[in-house]
């Protein structure tokens, strides 16, 4: 746990829908919270003394309209000075301007900003123990959410890197403090290619799978249907961009594809799965690869859009499908309404009598009813978001990516002061990215390095 | 029979009981020194050095507080280096050969030159305790002496065993008793005991060795004191000698494996894993050819040689077999063998932060009892435990080093939260702010906290401040002045700069009159400056939980919200603030936040019915 003097910051709301835009508050709190948000909206003077600021942020080209509320110590929640930026934008840009508030501070724990309240004498004395629940609380999820990722790819990536980095820490650490023994420590050349491979290979995680991670943390919509159903094709228009390799041929998606889909109000990932198949074929592996891949992806989904040719004049084949996936949240959608004989109406009629769920009528190709499933699947979103405490899962990989970034620049200047021929100094910014890269309980990191020494080098003169 | 009083009674004249009894008899209280034997104060039982990595540092921090064994070993040093001179500064480590017997005479001396401290020849029996609090000690002769405070430093002696081969003979040290019935009566006061392993290596008759033949080791021309009140060291040096095993000693060890108690079964009890015996040394690194040998001089004539490197516990014939094999030894007489001792010691996780039992009020554990190893960790907590006793017999509060401060809070926070499973020594890399914690300034670190506690003398404190005002004078000037748009401060923080060197010549420069050690500490600072800030902006992260105590009264079990393995391991651990019981294992941060939430509730009780009661 960290000092109460260290200025945090955090989404704190996603309040209920009011008319059609979600109202977020990001607060901040600590000695430098009003010298971040003032910086952040580029403000000349204080906020301190002003009460209520309504000005606009800049945010990747955006404008963004945001009310700050400026609270002075004492006479805030916390009893810090706090600053809340009152925001109407979809929570990924919220999220987004977390990010910009967090180079600058650091992430408030669950709970953190009532453990504030309270150590500061603004709750009295009966409120601890529900504080004290909170914070447990609080603990829970964390560890909920921390067991996920390190059942990840991610983690195990990270893990193998900090395995690497207290391997080397142990090396130059044996040259240090057992260079009266007669031992053969690495040379300065090696330990810049050990950190530089390191270092690359904590890029490439920065690069791809943190987001991957922040992906899983999002409510997800997958296609569904028979083979050729128009789920690529929707998936494409959808999102505006090709995604899957779309062909005439049945069974042209093999793997389970994914993307994300900006919506209204958030953010979601949408994927595309590989056609369904009613006959079982064990001859073909790829297939029944294929079909386990789709059924899982389906299985955890958030929402399912089931997807059925509106021209077909049969739909039994769809209609066993669509009873074998039984999603609590599923929407027909009746695809390519431009090649129909029938009228909308006289489909959609006949589907809710066989499918009895609500159906919307689409077109790829001419973009009719896009924006009715888009509008549904953002609904479906948001009270994910409100569900789940989504805010909190998307806090805790922010966390993380902060820390990996933290490591990876300790290991650039670790890399430099070895040139420098500065060991000890090197091996401070060493351990602390093996610090950022470990995991919250504290292992001791000076005893796993001894543990390197003595079982690589005979020390002992 | 009558019991002489005392305010203070120190059992066993080691380096943890010498500097505990002069720390406490120096801050006033009336101290007896309880030694088997007064010749064998402040004996080197093992290697005859002080300092080495990190142990210098050590060294410079008991130097900085007032403590004897920086200005013993200067005074009887016969060879200095200074370790790691090639790397940073914050590595850089003092180590000397000493000449054992002027080392203890010159502590003996020290010793009984103080007024109020008496050194009592005898054997200690038993710890006197009356409804959980220390009253004094019973010697074995039947001698009675009174004291509120009792400190324990009583290194390989409890249940000492010795091992050499097959034989196997019960004593604290070689040729010296062994002390069971002490043992026996901590473990009836309640105290876990535990066993540890260490060994030492043979002594060889200095002229019998053919030094011609030997890689030879000098001392630094000119040698560099360890204490900040020595001028100077002008005594001639001595060389130390380097051999190596061979092929031929490994097969005879390997061939006698059988024969050596560590493998036979015959020793239980966990050595040290930086400090193994050869016969160790050769079974997990067998692709290894050969092994160094420092042959280091335990007086200034080298009468006798300590073989450093191969401590064994292989009988006496394949000792002398052994060194018949190795180069420049094949002739040499062996006075004393090696052997391996086996002792008794109570886990530090017992004690407070003042290094008191928390079982027994006023008695106080140091040195190798608390399962350290090394001449200068045992001093260090037997200083702080002579500082601690007399500040408990005067009701201060206790003087607590943090992980920031010294690598002797380093060591006590460390022997406090963790289980140890080998003798604990220092490394530098235990200490995670090891770049503020160097040996050139220990004494900025700790002698104004020497001198308020009492320890530090006029003569000390008036040098150090003129260093300190010296070190002022110089930064100020390297600040403001200025070349080629730099100053010279900021010319001294890049290591390429080839022209940060000529500020030394400056003439303003040599006006100031500086002492090479001012000078050296300034530029230490100007180099580590950038990371010295960011390590004090660490620091202060780290002080804000040191600095949230736990209340000795706290029931962990009844800490609503707090997890299962988290009361067991507190209410075991009682840690003495939220920094420390976050560094016990399996404390996690969330357990400090609801401990913290408790804490101030508990606190406002208390409050509440302190008032309720005046208020009655």
């Amino acid at each position: 746990m960290e000092s109460i003097d260290q200025t945090i910051a955090a989404v704190c709301t996603a309040t209920p829908v009011e008319g059609t835009v979600a109202r977020s508050i990001v607060r901040i709190s600590g000695p430098q919270a009003f010298t971040i948000v003032g910086a952040l909206c580029r403000l000349k003077e204080s906020i301190a003394g002003r009460g209520i600021t309504h000005t606009t942020l800049a945010m990747n080209g955006m404008s963004i309209d945001a009310m700050i509320y400026a609270f002075p110590a004492p006479h805030s929640y916390t009893g810090q000075d706090v600053a809340e930026i009152h925001l109407q934008v979809p929570l990924v840009i919220v999220h987004m301007i977390l990010g910009q508030i967090l180079r600058r501070c650091r992430q408030a724990r669950p709970g953190e900003f009532t453990l504030r309240a309270y150590l500061s004498g603004r709750m009295d004395l009966t409120q601890a123990e529900a504080v004290a629940q909170i914070v447990a609380a609080g603990n829970r999820l964390q560890v909920e959410a921390a067991r996920r990722m390190l059942a990840g790819r991610l983690s195990e990536t990270l893990n193998s890197c900090r395995e690497e980095l207290l391997n080397l820490l142990g090396q130059i650490e044996a040259g240090l403090d057992f260079s009266t023994e007669d031992i053969s420590p690495i040379s300065m050349e090696q330990i810049v290619e050990h950190i530089t491979v390191v270092q690359s290979r904590i890029e490439c995680i920065l690069d791809d799978s943190i987001q991957d991670q922040e992906l899983i943390d999002l409510p997800s919509v997958g296609l569904a249907g028979l083979p050729n159903a128009g789920k690529s094709s929707l998936m494409n228009a959808l999102l505006g961009r090709p995604r899957s390799l779309v062909s005439p041929t049945a069974e042209t998606t093999r793997d389970v594809l994914e993307a994300e889909w900006i919506l209204p109000h958030g953010r979601c990932i949408l994927f595309d799965c590989a056609g369904l198949l009613n006959e079982h074929r064990p001859d073909d592996i790829l297939a029944t690869m294929a079909q386990r891949a789709a059924e899982e992806a389906l299985r955890s989904a958030t929402m399912v859009l089931f997807c059925v040719d509106g021209s077909k004049s049969d739909w039994k084949g769809d209609l066993e499908r669509f009873r074998r996936i039984s999603h609590a949240e599923m929407l027909v959608v009746l695809t390519q309404q431009d090649r129909w004989q029938q009228s909308a109406e006289q489909v959609v009629i006949r589907a809710r009598r066989v499918f009895s769920r609500p159906c919307l009528v689409t077109s790829a190709k001419t973009g009719h009813g896009l924006d009715e499933v888009q509008n549904r699947v953002d609904e479906i979103s948001l009270r994910w978001h409100w569900d789940s405490e989504g805010s909190d899962q998307l806090a805790l990989t922010q966390r993380h990516r902060r820390s990996i970034q933290d490591a990876l620049m300790a290991l650039r200047e670790a890399r430099r002061e070895i040139l420098d021929k500065q060991d000890e100094v090197a091996a401070m910014l060493l351990r602390s990215a093996i610090e950022q890269l470990g995991r919250a309980d504290s292992d001791r990191v000076d005893e796993q390095v001894l543990d390197r020494i003595f079982s690589r080098f005979c020390i002992g003169k | 029979m009558t019991s002489e009083a005392f305010d203070c009674i120190v059992i066993g004249g080691g380096h943890a009981g010498a500097e505990a009894a002069w720390a406490a008899s120096r801050l006033g209280a009336k101290t007896a020194l309880v030694t088997i034997s007064r010749e064998t104060i402040a004996k080197m039982s093992c290697n005859p050095a002080i300092g080495g990595l990190a142990k210098g540092q050590i060294v410079r921090e008991i130097d900085a507080l007032g403590g004897l064994m920086g200005e013993a070993i200067d005074a009887t040093g016969i060879q200095f280096r200074m370790l790691n001179r090639s790397k940073g500064p914050a590595v850089q480590s003092p180590r000397a050969q000493a000449d054992k017997y002027e080392y203890k005479d010159w502590i003996r001396a020290r010793l009984e030159s103080v007024q109020g401290l008496s050194i009592v020849e005898g054997m200690a029996a038993e710890v006197l305790v009356e409804n959980g609090t220390v009253c004094g000690v019973l010697l074995a002769d039947g001698r009675k002496l009174s004291a509120a405070a009792v400190i324990l430093t009583t290194g390989t002696f409890l249940r000492g065993i010795l091992h050499c081969g097959d034989q196997q003979w019960p004593g604290g040290r070689l040729d010296e008793p062994a002390s069971n019935e002490l043992s026996d009566c901590l473990r009836r006061l309640g105290l876990t005991v535990g066993r540890l392993k260490t060994g030492t290596p043979a002594r060889l008759a200095g002229d019998t060795i053919d030094y011609v033949r030997l890689e030879r080791q000098d001392g630094d021309q000119p040698p560099v004191p360890f204490s900040f009140i020595t001028d100077r060291i002008d005594r001639a040096q001595v060389p130390c000698w380097i051999t190596y095993t061979n092929p031929q000693i490994h097969q005879l060890l390997r061939d006698n494996l059988y024969r050596a108690p560590l493998y036979s079964g015959q020793i239980q009890s966990i050595g040290p894993r930086y400090c193994p015996s050869i016969e160790t040394k050769i079974t997990r690194f067998s692709d290894k050819e050969r092994h160094q040998v420092f042959l280091e001089p335990e007086d200034r004539a080298g009468t006798t040689i300590y073989c450093n490197g191969i401590s064994t516990s292989v009988p006496k014939d394949v000792q002398e077999e052994m060194i018949r094999l190795m180069a420049g030894t094949e002739n040499a007489r062996i006075v004393h063998y090696a052997y391996a001792i086996e002792y008794d010691y109570c886990p530090a996780t017992q004690l407070k932060i003042n290094l008191e039992t928390r079982g027994i009020n006023g008695l106080f554990l140091a040195g190798q009892i608390n399962g350290t190893s090394g001449y200068e960790e045992a001093a260090g907590q037997g200083l702080l435990a002579g500082i601690n006793a007399v500040r408990k017999l005067k009701r201060q509060e206790p003087l607590v080093l943090g992980r920031d401060q010294a690598y002797l809070g380093v060591m006590i926070d460390d022997l406090l939260t963790r289980e140890i499973d080998e003798p604990y020594r220092m490394f530098t890399s235990r200490a995670e702010y090891r770049l503020s914690l160097r040996s050139d300034n220990a004494d900025q670190r700790l002698t104004p906290i020497g001198r308020q506690i009492g320890l530090v003398d006029e003569r000390r404190w008036r040098r150090f401040e003129a260093k300190r005002e010296m070190k002022e004078r110089l930064r100020a000037w390297m600040k403001s002045t200025r070349t080629a748009g730099l100053s010279v401060w900021q010319r001294l923080q890049r290591p390429d700069d080839l022209t940060a060197g000529d500020w030394r010549t400056h003439p303003e420069v040599a006006a100031m009159e500086l002492t090479d050690e001012a000078i050296e500490a300034v530029l230490i600072e100007a180099r580590y400056e950038g990371y010295l800030g960011r390590q004090s902006r660490q620091i202060e992260d780290f002080r804000h939980l040191e600095n949230i105590r736990l209340p000795e009264k706290l029931d962990y079990a009844t800490v609503p919200h707090l997890r299962f393995e988290a009361k067991e391991k507190l209410s075991a651990h009682r840690p003495h603030n939220l920094g420390q019981a976050g560094r016990i294992g399996g404390i996690t941060p969330a357990d400090l936040m609801v401990l913290q939430i408790h804490l101030r509730k508990w606190y406002e009780q208390r409050m509440g019915e302190i008032h309720g009661e005046s208020t009655k």
